[in-house]
Protein backbone atom coordinates (compact mmCIF):
# COMPACT_ATOMS: atom_id res chain seq x y z
CA UNK A 1 0.00 0.00 0.00
CA UNK A 2 1.41 3.20 -0.63
CA UNK A 3 2.31 5.32 2.47
CA UNK A 4 0.37 8.99 2.25
CA UNK A 5 3.01 10.46 4.48
CA UNK A 6 5.66 9.67 1.45
CA UNK A 7 4.11 12.43 -0.64
CA UNK A 8 4.55 16.23 -0.20
CA UNK A 9 1.64 17.29 -1.21
CA UNK A 10 -0.22 15.37 1.17
CA UNK A 11 2.10 16.35 4.34
CA UNK A 12 0.98 20.30 3.61
CA UNK A 13 -2.70 19.07 2.96
CA UNK A 14 -2.98 17.27 6.78
CA UNK A 15 -1.10 19.87 7.90
CA UNK A 16 -3.17 22.82 6.62
CA UNK A 17 -6.28 20.23 7.04
CA UNK A 18 -5.55 20.34 11.25
CA UNK A 19 -5.08 23.74 10.99
CA UNK A 20 -8.49 24.53 10.36
CA UNK A 21 -9.42 21.63 12.47
CA UNK A 22 -8.76 23.80 15.04
CA UNK A 23 -9.20 27.12 14.27
CA UNK A 24 -12.91 26.30 12.68
CA UNK A 25 -14.44 24.73 15.60
CA UNK A 26 -12.87 27.51 17.99
CA UNK A 27 -14.71 30.31 16.54
CA UNK A 28 -17.99 28.03 15.61
CA UNK A 29 -18.87 27.33 18.96
CA UNK A 30 -19.93 31.04 19.53
CA UNK A 31 -22.30 30.74 17.07
CA UNK A 32 -23.72 27.85 17.23
CA UNK A 33 -24.30 28.99 21.18
CA UNK A 34 -26.00 32.10 19.96
CA UNK A 35 -27.98 29.98 17.45
CA UNK A 36 -26.04 31.47 14.22
CA UNK A 37 -24.89 28.08 13.18
CA UNK A 38 -25.82 29.46 9.12
CA UNK A 39 -23.77 32.25 10.03
CA UNK A 40 -20.41 30.99 8.15
CA UNK A 41 -22.94 29.97 4.97
CA UNK A 42 -24.16 33.35 4.98
CA UNK A 43 -20.42 33.87 5.20
CA UNK A 44 -19.35 31.67 2.22
CA UNK A 45 -21.72 32.68 0.17
CA UNK A 46 -20.00 36.02 0.05
CA UNK A 47 -16.50 34.87 0.22
CA UNK A 48 -17.73 33.32 -3.21
CA UNK A 49 -18.40 36.98 -4.26
CA UNK A 50 -14.89 37.85 -3.26
CA UNK A 51 -13.11 35.21 -4.95
CA UNK A 52 -15.14 36.01 -8.31
CA UNK A 53 -14.61 39.39 -8.01
CA UNK A 54 -10.62 38.01 -7.50
CA UNK A 55 -10.83 35.44 -10.33
CA UNK A 56 -12.45 38.61 -12.38
CA UNK A 57 -10.01 40.84 -11.91
CA UNK A 58 -7.08 38.18 -12.56
CA UNK A 59 -5.67 38.76 -8.91
CA UNK A 60 -4.77 36.60 -5.81
CA UNK A 61 -8.56 35.49 -4.80
CA UNK A 62 -8.12 35.06 -1.22
CA UNK A 63 -7.23 38.62 -0.07
CA UNK A 64 -10.77 39.59 -2.36
CA UNK A 65 -12.29 36.74 -0.56
CA UNK A 66 -11.26 37.78 3.04
CA UNK A 67 -12.36 41.51 2.13
CA UNK A 68 -15.95 40.65 1.26
CA UNK A 69 -16.16 37.91 4.09
CA UNK A 70 -15.48 40.47 6.44
CA UNK A 71 -17.92 43.00 5.00
CA UNK A 72 -20.28 40.21 5.01
CA UNK A 73 -20.32 39.01 8.12
CA UNK A 74 -20.25 42.74 9.44
CA UNK A 75 -23.75 43.37 7.70
CA UNK A 76 -25.21 40.28 9.19
CA UNK A 77 -24.34 41.34 12.64
CA UNK A 78 -25.26 44.70 11.89
CA UNK A 79 -28.60 43.78 10.04
CA UNK A 80 -28.88 40.76 13.41
CA UNK A 81 -28.08 43.77 16.35
CA UNK A 82 -30.46 46.14 15.31
CA UNK A 83 -33.50 44.04 15.53
CA UNK A 84 -35.51 45.21 12.74
CA UNK A 85 -34.50 42.37 10.73
CA UNK A 86 -34.49 38.50 12.28
CA UNK A 87 -31.30 37.00 12.07
CA UNK A 88 -32.54 34.16 9.79
CA UNK A 89 -33.59 36.85 6.97
CA UNK A 90 -30.16 39.20 7.54
CA UNK A 91 -28.47 35.79 6.82
CA UNK A 92 -30.56 35.07 3.65
CA UNK A 93 -30.49 38.66 2.09
CA UNK A 94 -26.56 38.03 2.62
CA UNK A 95 -27.10 34.87 1.36
CA UNK A 96 -28.81 36.04 -2.34
CA UNK A 97 -26.77 39.16 -2.83
CA UNK A 98 -23.34 37.15 -2.16
CA UNK A 99 -24.57 33.83 -4.54
CA UNK A 100 -25.97 37.14 -7.23
CA UNK A 101 -22.62 39.04 -7.18
CA UNK A 102 -20.45 35.73 -7.80
CA UNK A 103 -22.59 34.76 -10.66
CA UNK A 104 -22.08 38.53 -12.06
CA UNK A 105 -18.86 38.99 -11.57
CA UNK A 106 -18.02 35.12 -12.97
CA UNK A 107 -19.52 36.18 -16.03
CA UNK A 108 -18.46 39.80 -16.37
CA UNK A 109 -14.45 37.90 -16.15
CA UNK A 110 -13.26 35.55 -18.64
CA UNK A 111 -13.07 32.78 -15.80
CA UNK A 112 -12.16 28.92 -15.90
CA UNK A 113 -14.25 26.29 -14.35
CA UNK A 114 -11.51 24.40 -12.64
CA UNK A 115 -10.46 28.30 -10.54
CA UNK A 116 -13.98 28.76 -9.81
CA UNK A 117 -14.53 24.58 -8.92
CA UNK A 118 -11.34 24.35 -7.07
CA UNK A 119 -13.10 27.41 -4.34
CA UNK A 120 -16.57 25.93 -4.60
CA UNK A 121 -15.43 22.17 -3.63
CA UNK A 122 -12.05 22.81 -1.99
CA UNK A 123 -8.39 22.03 -3.54
CA UNK A 124 -6.67 20.87 -0.11
CA UNK A 125 -4.08 18.70 -2.24
CA UNK A 126 -3.35 21.99 -4.06
CA UNK A 127 -2.45 23.70 -1.29
CA UNK A 128 0.96 26.10 -1.83
CA UNK A 129 3.47 27.26 0.84
CA UNK A 130 1.88 30.58 0.34
CA UNK A 131 -1.44 29.14 1.39
CA UNK A 132 0.14 27.17 4.07
CA UNK A 133 1.40 30.41 5.53
CA UNK A 134 -2.02 32.02 5.33
CA UNK A 135 -4.00 29.29 7.08
CA UNK A 136 -1.66 29.36 9.50
CA UNK A 137 -1.99 32.60 10.65
CA UNK A 138 -5.33 32.56 10.90
CA UNK A 139 -5.71 29.57 12.40
CA UNK A 140 -3.20 31.13 15.55
CA UNK A 141 -5.29 34.15 15.52
CA UNK A 142 -8.55 32.66 15.86
CA UNK A 143 -7.09 30.06 18.14
CA UNK A 144 -5.91 32.52 20.18
CA UNK A 145 -8.87 34.92 20.60
CA UNK A 146 -11.30 32.26 21.51
CA UNK A 147 -9.20 31.17 24.12
CA UNK A 148 -7.75 34.36 25.47
CA UNK A 149 -11.58 35.74 25.45
CA UNK A 150 -13.19 32.73 26.02
CA UNK A 151 -14.49 33.62 29.46
CA UNK A 152 -16.15 36.47 27.80
CA UNK A 153 -17.62 35.05 24.93
CA UNK A 154 -18.78 32.28 26.94
CA UNK A 155 -21.01 35.15 29.26
CA UNK A 156 -22.50 36.74 26.00
CA UNK A 157 -23.03 33.52 23.92
CA UNK A 158 -24.73 32.32 26.98
CA UNK A 159 -26.90 35.08 27.81
CA UNK A 160 -26.18 38.79 25.94
CA UNK A 161 -28.40 41.13 28.10
CA UNK A 162 -26.60 39.98 31.52
CA UNK A 163 -23.06 40.42 29.32
CA UNK A 164 -24.18 43.74 28.64
CA UNK A 165 -25.51 44.46 32.36
CA UNK A 166 -21.73 43.22 33.14
CA UNK A 167 -20.57 46.04 31.17
CA UNK A 168 -19.16 44.04 28.66
CA UNK A 169 -18.41 45.65 25.20
CA UNK A 170 -21.22 43.15 23.38
CA UNK A 171 -21.50 44.45 20.22
CA UNK A 172 -17.26 44.92 19.95
CA UNK A 173 -16.99 41.14 20.71
CA UNK A 174 -19.80 40.23 18.50
CA UNK A 175 -17.96 42.04 15.80
CA UNK A 176 -14.86 40.54 16.69
CA UNK A 177 -16.33 36.87 16.72
CA UNK A 178 -17.96 37.71 13.29
CA UNK A 179 -15.08 38.84 11.35
CA UNK A 180 -12.86 35.78 13.09
CA UNK A 181 -15.11 33.67 11.27
CA UNK A 182 -15.49 35.18 8.13
CA UNK A 183 -11.66 35.16 7.86
CA UNK A 184 -11.41 31.70 8.90
CA UNK A 185 -14.41 31.17 6.46
CA UNK A 186 -12.71 32.84 3.61
CA UNK A 187 -9.34 31.03 4.06
CA UNK A 188 -10.64 27.41 4.78
CA UNK A 189 -12.61 28.25 1.31
CA UNK A 190 -9.34 26.89 -0.12
CA UNK A 191 -9.65 23.55 2.35
CA UNK A 192 -13.07 22.49 2.07
CA UNK A 193 -14.94 24.36 -0.20
CA UNK A 194 -17.21 27.25 0.06
CA UNK A 195 -20.27 24.76 -0.10
CA UNK A 196 -19.22 23.41 2.87
CA UNK A 197 -17.24 25.29 4.70
CA UNK A 198 -19.47 26.29 7.42
CA UNK A 199 -19.84 22.29 7.84
CA UNK A 200 -16.00 23.04 10.21
CA UNK A 201 -17.91 25.71 12.03
CA UNK A 202 -20.65 23.90 13.09
CA UNK A 203 -20.72 19.61 12.95
CA UNK A 204 -17.49 19.43 15.42
CA UNK A 205 -18.99 21.38 18.29
CA UNK A 206 -22.21 19.70 17.46
CA UNK A 207 -20.87 16.33 17.66
CA UNK A 208 -18.62 17.32 21.09
CA UNK A 209 -22.04 18.55 22.45
CA UNK A 210 -23.23 15.39 22.53
CA UNK A 211 -21.13 13.96 25.37
CA UNK A 212 -19.53 17.18 26.83
CA UNK A 213 -21.22 18.42 30.11
CA UNK A 214 -19.53 21.83 30.43
CA UNK A 215 -18.73 24.69 27.66
CA UNK A 216 -14.66 24.03 28.50
CA UNK A 217 -15.16 20.11 27.59
CA UNK A 218 -17.06 20.84 24.51
CA UNK A 219 -14.73 23.88 23.53
CA UNK A 220 -11.08 21.47 23.94
CA UNK A 221 -13.41 18.42 22.30
CA UNK A 222 -14.76 20.36 19.63
CA UNK A 223 -11.53 20.74 18.77
CA UNK A 224 -10.14 17.45 18.49
CA UNK A 225 -12.87 16.58 16.26
CA UNK A 226 -12.07 19.00 13.97
CA UNK A 227 -8.87 17.75 13.39
CA UNK A 228 -9.75 14.05 13.66
CA UNK A 229 -12.44 14.94 10.54
CA UNK A 230 -9.64 17.13 8.73
CA UNK A 231 -7.38 14.53 9.09
CA UNK A 232 -8.76 11.65 8.69
CA UNK A 233 -11.15 13.06 5.69
CA UNK A 234 -8.10 13.76 4.30
CA UNK A 235 -6.17 10.20 4.43
CA UNK A 236 -10.14 8.50 3.21
CA UNK A 237 -9.86 10.80 0.32
CA UNK A 238 -6.62 9.70 -0.79
CA UNK A 239 -6.87 6.32 -0.89
CA UNK A 240 -10.81 6.37 -2.19
CA UNK A 241 -9.89 9.13 -4.80
CA UNK A 242 -12.37 11.49 -4.08
CA UNK A 243 -12.86 15.12 -3.36
CA UNK A 244 -11.14 15.85 0.23
CA UNK A 245 -14.30 18.49 1.06
CA UNK A 246 -16.67 15.76 0.71
CA UNK A 247 -15.00 12.77 2.95
CA UNK A 248 -14.10 15.54 5.47
CA UNK A 249 -17.52 16.55 5.70
CA UNK A 250 -18.94 13.22 5.90
CA UNK A 251 -16.17 12.12 8.53
CA UNK A 252 -17.87 14.90 11.10
CA UNK A 253 -20.98 13.88 10.08
CA UNK A 254 -19.78 9.90 11.25
CA UNK A 255 -18.48 11.55 14.72
CA UNK A 256 -21.49 13.28 15.23
CA UNK A 257 -24.07 10.42 14.30
CA UNK A 258 -21.64 8.47 16.66
CA UNK A 259 -21.51 10.79 19.52
CA UNK A 260 -25.39 11.37 19.45
CA UNK A 261 -25.60 7.54 19.65
CA UNK A 262 -23.40 7.70 22.59
CA UNK A 263 -25.09 9.72 24.67
CA UNK A 264 -28.42 7.91 23.57
CA UNK A 265 -27.67 4.99 25.21
CA UNK A 266 -26.83 6.58 28.12
CA UNK A 267 -22.54 5.57 27.66
CA UNK A 268 -21.86 9.48 29.30
CA UNK A 269 -24.05 12.50 30.75
CA UNK B 1 -19.71 47.51 49.57
CA UNK B 2 -17.59 49.63 47.41
CA UNK B 3 -19.23 53.37 47.70
CA UNK B 4 -18.83 55.37 44.29
CA UNK B 5 -20.56 58.33 44.59
CA UNK B 6 -22.60 60.45 47.73
CA UNK B 7 -25.15 58.66 49.64
CA UNK B 8 -27.66 60.95 48.18
CA UNK B 9 -27.63 60.07 44.47
CA UNK B 10 -30.22 57.50 43.79
CA UNK B 11 -28.92 54.19 42.71
CA UNK B 12 -31.08 53.57 39.79
CA UNK B 13 -33.19 56.85 38.23
CA UNK B 14 -35.37 57.30 35.28
CA UNK B 15 -36.41 60.69 34.00
CA UNK B 16 -39.37 61.71 32.07
CA UNK B 17 -38.52 58.27 30.49
CA UNK B 18 -40.94 56.91 27.59
CA UNK B 19 -40.05 53.79 25.50
CA UNK B 20 -41.43 52.74 22.01
CA UNK B 21 -41.76 49.20 21.14
CA UNK B 22 -43.47 47.45 18.23
CA UNK B 23 -45.42 50.57 17.84
CA UNK B 24 -46.90 51.22 21.29
CA UNK B 25 -45.23 53.41 23.96
CA UNK B 26 -44.68 51.07 26.74
CA UNK B 27 -43.39 53.54 29.04
CA UNK B 28 -44.55 57.01 29.28
CA UNK B 29 -43.08 59.38 30.86
CA UNK B 30 -41.84 57.56 33.34
CA UNK B 31 -39.97 59.07 36.67
CA UNK B 32 -38.59 56.69 38.76
CA UNK B 33 -36.26 55.85 41.37
CA UNK B 34 -34.32 53.25 43.93
CA UNK B 35 -32.27 54.89 46.35
CA UNK B 36 -29.17 52.92 47.97
CA UNK B 37 -30.34 50.37 50.62
CA UNK B 38 -33.92 50.81 49.48
CA UNK B 39 -35.97 47.87 48.99
CA UNK B 40 -38.19 48.32 46.16
CA UNK B 41 -41.35 46.09 44.14
CA UNK B 42 -42.22 46.64 41.14
CA UNK B 43 -46.01 45.35 40.31
CA UNK B 44 -48.42 45.28 37.52
CA UNK B 45 -50.41 43.33 35.24
CA UNK B 46 -49.06 41.89 32.27
CA UNK B 47 -48.24 44.27 29.46
CA UNK B 48 -48.32 47.05 32.39
CA UNK B 49 -44.35 47.64 30.97
CA UNK B 50 -42.84 46.45 34.54
CA UNK B 51 -39.71 44.53 32.41
CA UNK B 52 -39.47 47.44 29.65
CA UNK B 53 -38.68 49.59 32.93
CA UNK B 54 -36.17 47.19 33.87
CA UNK B 55 -34.53 46.97 30.38
CA UNK B 56 -34.73 50.44 30.38
CA UNK B 57 -33.19 51.76 33.65
CA UNK B 58 -29.94 48.86 33.05
CA UNK B 59 -29.98 50.69 29.48
CA UNK B 60 -30.74 47.44 27.49
CA UNK B 61 -33.65 49.12 26.21
CA UNK B 62 -33.42 52.47 24.45
CA UNK B 63 -35.51 55.59 25.65
CA UNK B 64 -37.13 57.43 22.61
CA UNK B 65 -37.55 60.18 25.60
CA UNK B 66 -36.07 61.07 28.99
CA UNK B 67 -33.13 60.06 30.78
CA UNK B 68 -31.68 57.13 32.62
CA UNK B 69 -28.72 57.59 35.21
CA UNK B 70 -27.11 54.90 37.72
CA UNK B 71 -25.11 56.30 40.37
CA UNK B 72 -25.66 59.66 39.77
CA UNK B 73 -24.31 59.62 36.34
CA UNK B 74 -26.14 59.16 33.05
CA UNK B 75 -25.93 56.08 31.72
CA UNK B 76 -23.99 56.37 28.52
CA UNK B 77 -21.07 57.61 31.13
CA UNK B 78 -21.62 55.01 33.45
CA UNK B 79 -18.68 52.16 33.60
CA UNK B 80 -19.10 50.56 37.10
CA UNK B 81 -21.55 47.84 35.72
CA UNK B 82 -20.18 45.67 38.71
CA UNK B 83 -22.21 46.66 41.07
CA UNK B 84 -25.07 45.83 39.44
CA UNK B 85 -26.56 42.27 39.92
CA UNK B 86 -29.33 41.40 37.20
CA UNK B 87 -31.59 38.32 36.77
CA UNK B 88 -33.53 38.70 34.12
CA UNK B 89 -37.07 37.24 33.17
CA UNK B 90 -36.54 34.18 32.20
CA UNK B 91 -38.34 30.37 32.97
CA UNK B 92 -35.02 28.47 32.86
CA UNK B 93 -31.42 28.90 32.52
CA UNK B 94 -30.83 25.79 30.11
CA UNK B 95 -29.99 27.03 26.58
CA UNK B 96 -29.00 23.93 24.91
CA UNK B 97 -25.74 24.79 25.50
CA UNK B 98 -23.63 22.42 27.59
CA UNK B 99 -22.52 24.26 30.72
CA UNK B 100 -22.35 23.33 34.39
CA UNK B 101 -23.65 25.44 37.38
CA UNK B 102 -20.05 26.53 38.42
CA UNK B 103 -19.20 27.56 34.94
CA UNK B 104 -22.94 29.77 34.56
CA UNK B 105 -22.94 31.43 37.82
CA UNK B 106 -18.79 32.04 37.39
CA UNK B 107 -19.67 34.45 34.67
CA UNK B 108 -21.84 36.76 36.99
CA UNK B 109 -18.02 37.81 37.95
CA UNK B 110 -16.98 38.69 34.16
CA UNK B 111 -18.05 42.45 35.08
CA UNK B 112 -15.15 41.84 37.56
CA UNK B 113 -12.20 41.07 35.50
CA UNK B 114 -10.18 42.31 32.38
CA UNK B 115 -10.85 41.56 29.20
CA UNK B 116 -7.57 39.47 29.45
CA UNK B 117 -7.22 38.37 33.23
CA UNK B 118 -8.32 34.92 34.67
CA UNK B 119 -10.50 34.22 37.13
CA UNK B 120 -9.14 34.62 40.55
CA UNK B 121 -9.31 33.08 43.85
CA UNK B 122 -11.86 35.60 45.40
CA UNK B 123 -14.06 34.76 41.91
CA UNK B 124 -14.51 31.10 43.00
CA UNK B 125 -15.33 31.84 46.40
CA UNK B 126 -17.71 34.41 45.99
CA UNK B 127 -19.50 31.47 43.38
CA UNK B 128 -19.33 29.13 46.25
CA UNK B 129 -20.60 31.42 48.45
CA UNK B 130 -23.81 32.31 46.01
CA UNK B 131 -24.20 28.37 45.72
CA UNK B 132 -24.81 28.11 49.28
CA UNK B 133 -27.47 30.73 49.63
CA UNK B 134 -29.50 29.11 46.67
CA UNK B 135 -28.69 25.79 48.12
CA UNK B 136 -26.76 24.29 45.41
CA UNK B 137 -23.68 24.28 46.82
CA UNK B 138 -23.82 20.55 45.88
CA UNK B 139 -24.90 21.58 42.04
CA UNK B 140 -21.77 23.25 40.88
CA UNK B 141 -20.58 20.28 38.43
CA UNK B 142 -23.72 19.88 37.52
CA UNK B 143 -25.33 20.38 33.82
CA UNK B 144 -27.80 23.21 33.62
CA UNK B 145 -29.91 22.05 31.69
CA UNK B 146 -30.54 18.45 33.90
CA UNK B 147 -31.91 20.66 36.33
CA UNK B 148 -35.33 21.27 37.10
CA UNK B 149 -36.86 24.50 35.90
CA UNK B 150 -37.12 26.07 39.53
CA UNK B 151 -33.34 24.97 40.17
CA UNK B 152 -32.28 26.48 37.04
CA UNK B 153 -33.85 29.58 38.19
CA UNK B 154 -31.70 29.28 41.35
CA UNK B 155 -28.76 29.58 38.86
CA UNK B 156 -29.90 32.32 37.71
CA UNK B 157 -29.93 34.01 41.12
CA UNK B 158 -27.05 32.83 42.15
CA UNK B 159 -25.41 34.11 39.60
CA UNK B 160 -26.47 37.67 40.25
CA UNK B 161 -25.83 37.13 43.65
CA UNK B 162 -22.20 35.91 42.59
CA UNK B 163 -21.55 39.62 41.37
CA UNK B 164 -21.42 41.02 44.91
CA UNK B 165 -23.71 43.92 43.72
CA UNK B 166 -24.66 47.08 45.93
CA UNK B 167 -27.56 46.65 43.73
CA UNK B 168 -29.68 43.38 42.42
CA UNK B 169 -32.57 43.41 40.09
CA UNK B 170 -34.80 41.08 39.54
CA UNK B 171 -37.45 40.58 37.28
CA UNK B 172 -39.65 37.80 38.44
CA UNK B 173 -36.86 35.82 39.85
CA UNK B 174 -38.93 32.97 41.63
CA UNK B 175 -41.88 32.65 39.23
CA UNK B 176 -41.19 28.50 39.18
CA UNK B 177 -39.40 28.36 42.43
CA UNK B 178 -41.14 25.81 45.01
CA UNK B 179 -42.44 27.37 47.89
CA UNK B 180 -39.93 26.47 49.95
CA UNK B 181 -37.23 28.01 47.85
CA UNK B 182 -38.90 31.41 47.68
CA UNK B 183 -39.33 31.49 51.30
CA UNK B 184 -35.59 30.17 51.33
CA UNK B 185 -34.78 33.12 48.72
CA UNK B 186 -36.66 36.04 51.23
CA UNK B 187 -35.10 35.06 53.74
CA UNK B 188 -31.15 35.73 51.19
CA UNK B 189 -33.04 38.62 50.05
CA UNK B 190 -33.69 39.94 53.51
CA UNK B 191 -29.72 39.13 54.97
CA UNK B 192 -28.35 40.93 51.80
CA UNK B 193 -31.03 43.82 52.65
CA UNK B 194 -29.62 44.25 56.36
CA UNK B 195 -26.47 44.37 54.56
CA UNK B 196 -27.02 47.30 52.92
CA UNK B 197 -27.81 45.48 49.59
CA UNK B 198 -30.43 47.89 47.40
CA UNK B 199 -33.01 45.26 46.03
CA UNK B 200 -35.67 45.89 42.65
CA UNK B 201 -37.59 43.12 42.46
CA UNK B 202 -40.38 42.74 39.77
CA UNK B 203 -43.25 40.57 40.60
CA UNK B 204 -46.90 40.02 40.11
CA UNK B 205 -48.04 39.89 44.12
CA UNK B 206 -45.72 40.75 46.99
CA UNK B 207 -46.08 37.59 48.60
CA UNK B 208 -43.30 36.58 50.64
CA UNK B 209 -41.81 39.61 50.07
CA UNK B 210 -44.45 42.34 51.69
CA UNK B 211 -42.37 42.41 55.36
CA UNK B 212 -39.20 43.48 53.26
CA UNK B 213 -40.38 45.67 50.49
CA UNK B 214 -39.81 49.05 51.65
CA UNK B 215 -41.98 50.59 48.55
CA UNK B 216 -44.12 48.91 46.15
CA UNK B 217 -44.23 50.77 42.49
CA UNK B 218 -47.21 49.84 40.26
CA UNK B 219 -47.51 50.25 36.70
CA UNK B 220 -50.34 50.16 34.69
CA UNK B 221 -50.25 50.89 30.83
CA UNK B 222 -46.72 51.76 31.12
CA UNK B 223 -47.72 54.71 33.64
CA UNK B 224 -46.85 54.82 37.10
CA UNK B 225 -50.29 54.59 39.61
CA UNK B 226 -48.97 53.95 42.58
CA UNK B 227 -45.89 54.75 44.40
CA UNK B 228 -45.53 54.11 48.18
CA UNK B 229 -46.17 52.20 51.00
CA UNK B 230 -46.55 48.25 50.25
CA UNK B 231 -49.62 48.26 52.47
CA UNK B 232 -51.23 51.10 50.60
CA UNK B 233 -51.01 48.86 47.63
CA UNK B 234 -53.21 45.84 49.38
CA UNK B 235 -55.68 48.23 50.18
CA UNK B 236 -55.97 49.70 46.84
CA UNK B 237 -56.19 46.49 45.27
CA UNK B 238 -53.25 47.53 42.94
CA UNK B 239 -52.13 44.01 43.46
CA UNK B 240 -52.57 41.34 40.83
CA UNK B 241 -52.77 37.47 41.40
CA UNK B 242 -50.90 34.90 39.61
CA UNK B 243 -52.13 33.48 37.08
CA UNK B 244 -50.84 31.11 34.26
CA UNK B 245 -50.56 33.66 31.76
CA UNK B 246 -48.35 35.87 33.90
CA UNK B 247 -45.03 34.44 32.60
CA UNK B 248 -44.92 36.54 29.15
CA UNK B 249 -42.95 39.13 29.04
CA UNK B 250 -44.56 42.60 30.26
Amino acid sequence: MIDFLDFDFMRRALFAGALVGLAAPSIGIYLVQRRLALMGDGIGHVTFMGVAVGLALGLWPVPAAIVFAIAGATTIELLRRRGKTASDVALALVFYAGIAGGVLFLGMGNVSNIAVNSFLFGSVLTVSGEDLVIVSVVAIVALAVSLVLRKHLFAISYDEEMARVSGLPVGRLNLLIACLAAVTVAVTAKVVGILLVSAMLVLPVAAAQQISHSFAATFRLSLVMGVISTTTGLVVAFYTDQFPAATIVLVSIGLFVMTSAIRRFGVVR
Amino acid sequence: MLSIVSDKDPILELRQAWVRLGGNEALRGIDFKIDRGEFVVLLGPNGSGKTTLVKAVLGLLELTKGESRAFGQPLHEFDRWDQIGYVPQRLTAATGIPATVEEVVLSGRIGKIGLLARFRPQDHEAVKRALDQVDLSEFGRREVDRLSGGQQQRVLIARALATDPAILVMDEPVASVDLAHQESFAATLAQLHASGTSILLVAHSLGAMQPLAQRAVVLERGVVVHDGVPSDVLTHEHEHPHHPDDRSAS
